[in-house]
């Protein structure tokens, strides 16, 4: 099947990519590790009541340090961005239809959020074994565990969580690129008008009866939104439980990925 | 027999600009095909039509029997080598190939790997650092190795020099007669490449000028070189598609009628290029 095999062809054009990421949060690291150890001498040196704060830091990057989800994120939402601009056009010009190109890039964004997550446990596990090898003190003593998860609770579901969190952003950035590509114009004209919209109702200009109209319409469409679409999202975000979380974010990447195929339907590319 | 392309009331539109106007045009699988026209006729328009990458105002495109635009099966018989390249800047020759090995059922890897030294391509390099001539002979490494049962060349002879040319025709001729398939070539190098050409096809201004076998076409027509009075006798009730005069010698390109007889008239075919010029300047076979 085309599809999968494209999966493929988006990993090896990526894969130059991904090592100067993982290089740059290594970097980063190291800056993280230095400076702990250079606050853990200096407290040493001068005696002071700063084992308390040296504790804190510790622990603080412990538990929330070296985690680099969010930069895998942005690196995967970009990734997206990439498949849906320039190799969807070099896929259409070779004669890959747009469900392959959809297709491919759903079941790559899927494979890209788990290896990411795994990245990330990974490079934040080889944080917290350096501070261990260190001689850093957590609040907890060290263990297997501690330097794997961090200490967190609930580490599978956060895991679980961080991929179809990221791979939410992908179709995110997907849609928006094919969106942006097709509606350009239109979407500029909007803008401006809404801009100036805003600007009219800010300083509340005399304007003549017809721009009154529609200034009249975009405030009622405003308050459309806040009386129903807004109440509703809130109703849609309002459980907070693991499960339902995870299923928003599942479900608002299906939905996302889903609307790029009709977005793209006789779209140009030539 | 299937089709290889059919093209039925086939329109298209560019605002309020006809680019393609009411096309009819059929095309038999396992010839080579030559599709000339002047700049702005339509060709690369058609073409982007018969691939999907643009859509007709009225009528149909048809590959294969069926309408290419979101269909694999008939997409996977189909290579379109464009004239304008949508390779990314950074994309490597040979993740070129790679992506050509994925997409084309009959791709030829070995195939393509021989073409890449005959084209002197280093598979390392990147789109961006690959010249206009290097660029176009990337496309027809994927094209030629593609095997797909429609291939189609869009000015392929773009930036190439003499040598790649020749080298890029004998290709053709070589792979065509050991792995027969429908190739169709759009070009300006008209007497250049239509030794190739087993029937060409001429558009202009978003129609179709004519259809024609090669040999048949180049039949049609003379090319009479004499005395002034001798030859406007030879050319008296003839279609005349073109005259020059030198001196007192005249030089007269006539549409052929049966049983002519040009007596010690200089009678030379007519190029095809020259055929070209003279049908799409108003001259009727």
């Amino acid at each position: 099947m085309r599809s999968l095999k494209l999966v493929s062809f988006y990993a090896m054009r990526m894969r130059r990519v991904v090592p100067v990421v993982c290089a740059v949060m290594l970097v980063v690291m190291l800056g993280t590790l230095i400076s702990l150890n250079a606050l853990t001498e200096k407290v040493t040196q001068y005696d002071l009541e700063g084992a308390q704060l040296v504790a804190r830091e510790v622990n603080a990057n412990v538990n929330f340090g070296f985690d680099y989800i969010g930069a895998f994120t942005v690196l995967a939402w970009a990734i997206a961005l990439a498949i849906a601009t320039s190799e969807r056009r070099l896929l259409a010009s070779m004669g890959a239809s747009n469900w392959e190109w959809l297709l491919s890039l759903v079941l790559y964004s899927a494979a890209q959020a788990v290896v990411f997550t795994l990245f990330s446990v990974l490079l934040g596990a080889l944080g917290r074994s350096a501070m261990m090898l260190m001689g850093m003190e957590a609040s907890t003593p060290w263990s297997a565990q501690l330097v794997f998860t961090g200490g967190r609770e609930n580490f599978w579901q956060d895991c679980l969580y961080g991929a179809a969190n990221m791979l939410r952003m992908c179709a995110g950035a997907a849609l928006l690129a094919v969106v942006f590509k097709r509606w350009w114009k239109p979407i500029l004209i909007v803008f401006g008008v809404g801009i100036i919209t805003m600007v009219v109702l800010v300083i509340q200009v005399e304007v003549s009866s017809y721009a009154t109209q529609i200034v009249y319409w975009i405030e009622r469409f405003i308050r459309f939104l806040e009386t129903s679409v807004l109440p509703a999202l809130e109703a849609y975000y309002s459980n907070t439980t693991f499960g339902a979380r995870l299923g928003r974010e599942f479900l608002d990447a299906l939905v996302l990925f889903a609307l790029c195929y009709p977005a793209t339907w006789h779209i140009k590319n030539a | 027999m299937e089709t290889a392309l059919e093209l039925k009331g086939l329109c298209h539109r560019y605002g309020k600009f006809q680019s393609l106007d009411n096309l009819n045009l059929s095309l038999e699988p396992g010839k080579i095909y030559g599709l000339l026209g002047r700049n702005g006729a339509g060709k690369t328009t058609l073409l982007n039509v018969i691939s999907g990458l643009l859509f007709p105002s009225q009528g149909q495109a048809l590959v294969f029997g069926r309408a290419c635009y979101e269909h694999p099966p008939v997409q996977k018989r189909l290579c379109v080598v464009r004239e304008k390249a949508a390779y990314p800047r950074d994309l490597r020759v040979r993740e070129a190939l790679r992506l050509g090995r994925m997409l084309y059922p009959n791709w030829d890897e070995d195939y393509a790997q021989s073409l890449l030294e005959t084209f002197e391509l280093n598979p390392r390099k990147k789109a961006r650092q690959l010249s206009r001539g290097m660029v176009s002979s990337l496309g027809l490494v994927i094209g030629l190795a593609s095997r797909a049962d429609l291939t189609i060349f869009d000015e392929p002879s773009l930036g190439l020099d003499a040598v790649a040319r020749e080298r890029f025709y004998d290709e053709v001729i070589h792979d065509f007669e050991n792995h027969p398939r429908t190739v169709i070539i759009s070009t300006h190098l008209i007497d250049e490449v239509s030794r190739l050409f087993e029937e060409v096809v001429m558009v202009d201004g978003g129609r179709i000028l004519l259809k024609a076998r090669t040999d048949e076409l180049l039949s049609r027509a003379v090319t009479l070189t004499g005395a002034k009075d001798a030859v406007e006798r030879a050319i008296a009730g003839h279609s005349v598609l073109h005259r020059d005069e030198l001196g007192g010698m005249t030089i007269a390109s006539i549409v052929r009628q049966p049983g002519d007889d040009y007596g010690d008239l200089q009678v030379d075919p007519v190029p095809l290029q020259k055929l070209f010029v003279y049908l799409t300047e108003g001259g009727r076979l």
